[in-house]
This record gives structure tokens, sequence and C-alpha cells, in this order.
């Protein structure tokens, strides 16, 4: 079986409470799949900003409403941007498949075009999201088995304990050599994350910056995502998050993209 | 007056939206100036224009409104200085069903900047293909009524009353001289159809949506909004009559997801459709023939924000004839070409036609910066080339435009 984690879900998302075993050493790979399995809710409802701020300090503001539904290992998601102006009303339709051998579908809403075009689900991964220094790939699912997990060591990071795993993508093209991740032993939250580039050089370094329980699950509130390379900052956060609002399907279709709102 | 009247009850709009906690209205738009300037000698501007956009939405429940409106100042065609309604349209969705009532625009097909069965808003040419694709669009009163779910979705379209494309008029420098510089040569009024409820447009898509491929089944009684010209001799004048007349087809289209690339598809065969007489048709009725239309497209997503797209499509005339001013087939490409830099400020691009029978080609070329979150700047070239052909006859029009826009 596959399963699928996300850096910015394993931060948005909670601990389910699968007993470690106090003696037995977790592998790497056990250790992501705890934390991709954590509960987060069959559906998700949020409104979330997304700060750029540049190496001069000059800031740009986005903000997203977004909705998701787990439809058994699959998610459908529907993002609609609602901040800056010029791009208000852009959506974005994904149904995510966790089969990592079938490329997920996504179709794009242009408001000012007016029109609906089904995107490439593959190659958008490795870009970044709308100026942002998260690239589709950190935002969306991707399959724990994408990477190769080591566990390194166990530290306290911010007071913290934590499993420091390194992954190795198994796909010689992604935009990442390694990635190192410190996962909270108390809920499977990705503490800190460490993206090295393909020459194996620091690219960028996430942080959890505030962790709440919502609605009973351990959300990350407040993330940033430094880019050491470009002198770059993105901080996401969360301004409303609702967990298992009733949402069907039928919900995530062209039609909802391109009339702007989820009924 | 008029204008204080459309600012004043926006601003007012705007105050409500505020004051209002639950279902506000919303306010959105902007304000756009544009001015291109021929790069040939004379230099004379072919656009100056500043237009402010105002757009009202209200979303209650399972109801929706919306409104746009322009304020445009036109220098260089004062006669389109004018405040106007642009979409006013209310929606209603059910459980897997809706209706949208009111002047909207309405897309159909997997075409980007062709028309093979994406016919029912009509476009607006009064600076032919010069001005962004979204400007020239235009919206219709028509009825639709949707049934949908998660895979499929049918949309049944209504439109009452014929409207035509709009094209350049007299003094515009748009405008093409149909008399081939002849003396007593008069272009009648267009014969257009008459308001009856039996004359209307009407049709349906049908939608599928599955794990990668989306398939679209089309079919509509429509007109031919583009008028088709009509010879006839009176005296000793030649009189050309451009009209409108009755044709339908039935479309095909997909678009499938391989990997970093998206194909696509459209085809639709018309039924009956009339075309322009040649010389030898003069004297004769209109000629009329089936066609079949069919485009094939692939859009390349590299990576890096590249975006690269080809079209190639062709109108093929059944039962051609010599009566026929079109050629038997009208192969049309089109390619285009994107980039991102600066973390998406500034966007680069080029979209192409080519008619490949005739060697002409029109390019439009675009730098496009976010100096804010509100405002961006452009600028571009529009280069018209070849000695024959749709884009041949504007070869004299080739400019260079720059664009500030400012979004609320």
């Amino acid at each position: 079986m596959i399963h699928k984690t996300n850096y910015l879900t394993m931060l948005a998302a909670a601990l389910m409470l699968i007993g470690v075993g106090a003696n037995a050493q977790p592998t790497g790979r056990d250790i992501m799949l705890r934390a991709d399995e954590r509960p987060d809710g069959e559906t998700r409802k949020s409104v979330m900003t997304m700060e750029l701020v540049n190496k001069r300090g000059s800031k740009r503001v986005r903000t997203m409403q977004s909705y998701s539904l787990d439809v058994g290992k699959d998610t459908k998601s529907i993002m609609f941007f609602q901040e800056p102006a010029d791009v208000k009303g852009t959506g974005f339709l994904t149904w995510d498949y966790n089969d990592e051998d079938r490329d997920d579908d996504r179709w794009l809403y242009l408001p000012a075009m007016k029109k609906t075009r089904r995107i490439s689900g593959s190659s958008a991964k490795k870009e970044y999201f709308m100026g942002s220094d998260f690239t589709y790939d950190d935002m969306g699912n991707r399959s724990v088995d994408a990477d190769d997990h080591v566990l390194l060591r166990e530290e306290i990071l911010d007071g913290h304990p934590c499993y420091v795993i390194e992954s190795t993508p198994k796909d010689e093209d992604g935009l990442y050599s390694r990635t190192v991740g410190w996962i909270r032993k108390d809920n499977y939250i990705a503490q800190k994350v460490m993206f090295y580039d393909r020459m194996g050089t620091l690219l960028k370094e996430l942080q959890v910056e505030k962790v709440e329980q919502i609605d009973g699950i351990w959300t990350a509130t407040r993330v940033s995502m430094v880019n050491h390379q470009r002198n770059h900052q993105t901080v996401i956060s969360i301004v409303s998050m609702e967990y298992d609002t009733p949402m069907d399907g039928s919900q995530f279709t062209v039609n909802a993209l391109e009339k702007g709102y989820l009924q | 007056m008029k204008a204080l009247i459309f600012i004043c009850s926006l601003l007012l709009t705007g105050s409500v939206a505020m004051a209002q906690t639950k279902d506000p209205l919303k306010v959105k738009g902007f304000v756009d100036t544009y001015h291109a300037a021929r790069w040939n000698a004379p230099n004379d501007f072919l656009a100056s224009r500043s237009r402010f956009r105002g757009e009202i939405e209200k979303i209650s429940g399972n109801s929706y409104f919306f409104i746009s409106m322009n304020a445009m100042h036109n220098r260089v065609l004062p006669e389109l200085t004018d405040i106007t309604f642009r979409e006013a349209f209310m929606e209603f969705t059910g459980q897997g069903w809706g209706f949208k009532a009111g002047r909207q625009i309405i897309i159909w097909g997997q075409a980007d900047g062709m028309k093979i069965t994406d016919v029912i808003s009509p476009m607006d040419l009064t600076e032919f293909l010069a001005q962004d694709y979204d400007d020239i669009r235009m919206p219709v009163n028509a009825f639709t009524v949707s049934r949908f779910t998660d895979y499929w979705q049918l949309e049944l379209v209504c439109v009452p009353l014929f409207e035509s494309y709009i094209l350049p008029g007299e003094g515009n420098p748009w405008a093409l001289d149909l008399t081939g510089g002849m003396e007593n040569v008069v272009i009648d009024p267009a014969v257009e159809p008459e308001f009856l409820l039996k004359n209307m447009e009407y049709g349906g898509k049908l939608a599928f949506y599955f794990s990668g491929i989306d398939i679209e089944l089309s079919a509509l009684h429509t007109w031919n909004k583009m008028p088709v010209y009509r010879y006839r001799s009176e005296g000793e004048e030649m009189h050309i009559v451009p009209e409108h007349h009755r044709m339908g087809f039935v479309g095909l289209g997909f678009s499938k997801s391989l990997s970093a690339f998206i194909l696509r598809g459209e085809s639709a065969f018309y039924f009956g459709k009339n075309y322009t007489q040649s010389a030898e048709g003069m004297g004769n009725g209109l000629p009329e023939s089936n066609s079949i239309n069919y485009l094939l497209g692939i859009d390349w997503y590299p990576g890096g924000e590249w975006m690269v797209s080809g079209q190639f499509s062709d109108e093929w005339i059944l039962d051609h004839s010599d009566a026929i001013l079109n050629p038997e087939h009208t192969l049309i490409s089109t390619l285009a070409v994107s980039k991102k830099l600066f973390r998406s400020n500034l966007k680069l691009a080029s979209f192409a036609y080519l008619e490949l029978k005739e060697g002409s080609f029109f390019s439009r070329t675009s730098a496009d910066y976010a100096l804010s979150d509100n405002i961006h700047v452009s600028t571009g070239v529009d280069w018209f080339h070849g000695d024959s052909g749709t884009f041949g006859h504007y070869k004299e029009n080739s400019q260079v435009w720059v664009k500030a826009k400012y979004s609320f």
C-alpha cells in the first residue's frame, strides 16, 4: 500500500495516538507513515494568507479560501484566490490520487478569460506556487514511498523531543536532493524541515511558528519557509480552519470552480 | 452626469458592502489605460483609451448575482467614449442543477484564440485581434440551465435575440475597405434576423471530466454572427450586402493529460453554412455548404514557469465550388510561449497566428510586470506580416503599445 504525506498538511494536521512501541526503535518510514496517518478530518475548510517577503523586506500578500475532501486514500480539493485583486477569482481544482503512478487531475480557472483549462498534473508539482517559496508539491500530497527515509537521530528542538529524518527522493529529476525533517514525538508535526538542492546545498528551511488545537486536531497555524539562496521568505498563516464540515464529492466540480464558490 | 452617477453608485455600493456583515456585496474591478502607435510612419496612434471597470457581486446561499460595467474614454474612436453594461446576470445553484439568466459570456470548447464550437458569444473586432482576448469576447443575453455531478455537466443554452460581431467602422484604422477602392460600390445595411421567437439560438453541451481526460459533446442551432457578403448590381452601382444566416453544428472535443503535456482537440460538423460569394458566384444566391472545422493542440509545461503551446486548425468546406470565395481548406496555426520570472512578477508572453497557405501571420508579444499587488504595467509589439490573407491586410497596422492596470 502506498501512503502519502506532505509538508504542509503535516503541519496543518495532528497526531493520531498510535503508540510507538516504547522499546522498539521505529524506522524512518514508520515515523513518516505515522505523520501521514494523523487525523486531519475527513474534510477541511480554511482561509489562509500567504505573505511573500523579499530581501528588501517588501511584502506581497495572497489570500486563499480552500476546501478539501478525503475520498478513500485520494483527496479532492478546490482553492479560490481572494487576494490580490488581479488574481481574485482564480481557482484550482485538484483531484489528488494516492497512487504515485497516476498523475493528478488539475484544472485552472482564469476569471478574466472566463475559461477553465486542464493543466498538467505532474510537471506543476515542481513549480513554485504563485511566486511563493512553496512548490505545489510542498503544499500538496506526496507519497511516503516517493522518498527513502532514514532515522538519523533523536534530539530536542525548540523544547520538543523530535525524530530527525532524512528523506531522499527516488525521482532523480526532483527539485531536492534530500530533505531533513524534525518530527515532533508528541504530535508527529514536522517542527522544521531543511530542503537541499540537487547540488546538495541548503535551499530552503521550513519552520513551524505556531501550533494550535482546532476542533480537537493539532494544526500548524503559522509556518514560514525561508529560501536561503534567494534571500526570500514566505509565511503562511491560517486565518480560519474548520474540520469535518459536511461536504461531498459532487461539490468538487468544474462547475463550482467556474462559479468561484462551493455550495 | 452619467459618469458621476455611475461612480457614485459604485462608491455607495462599496459603502454598503463594508457596512454589511452577512453576505456582503463585493465590489471589484480595475482602471486601465492603453495606448498603441503604428511603428511605421506616420507613427500615428491606433488606440488611446482609458477605462474604469466596476464589478459587483453577491452570494446569498444558493443565489448569486454579478454586474460589470465599463466607463471608457476613447481618444482615437471618440464614439466609443461611453458607459456601458457588460455583464448582468443572476444564478441559482441547487443540488446538482442550476440556472443562469442575463447578460453573460458563454465559452465552449478546448481551443485557445480560435473558434471551432465557441461561437455563442460574438467577438468585438473594433481593434481586430490587437487587444486582450477577454476584451474581444462579447456577452449575450442568454438563459442557461445546467445539470451536473462529479464527472459530467450538461448545459442547455438559449439566446433569444441575435447579436452579431462588432466590426470596425468608418474612420477606424482597423476597418477593411470592402470596396477594393472601386467607385460606385455601396455597402448596404446588414441583413439580420428579426427579433422573433423562431430566430432564437439554442443548443447544449455535455462535458465529461474523467481521470486524465475531459470530453465535450455539443450541438447548436445558431447563426453566422460574422457576416458573409452577397454582391448585387443595381444600375451602375455594385452593392455589397452583409448577411447573417442560419447554421448549425454538432461538435466533439477533448483534453487529455499526458505527463507534462496536455493534448487538446476540437471538431465540429457545420450544416448549411453560407459563405461569401466569389466573382464567379455573383448574380446567384449565397453559396451554402457543409463544413468540418477541426483543431489539434498541444500544451507543454516543461517546468520553470514555462508554457509552450501549439495548435493547428482547418476549416474544410465540403463540396467546395468556385462560387465560394473562401478556399476549400483554411489552415491556421497558433504558437504560444510564456515564461514567468522574478517570482512570477514578470511575465513574458507571445501568441502568434499563422495563415499557413498565405504565409502571413500576426503575433502579439508582451512583457507584463506586477509593480505591486494592485498595479501591472505592460508593453508589447503587435506584428502583422504577409502580402495576403487576413493578417496580411493589416501589415501597415503593426504597432507598439503600453498599458497600465490598477486592480481593486
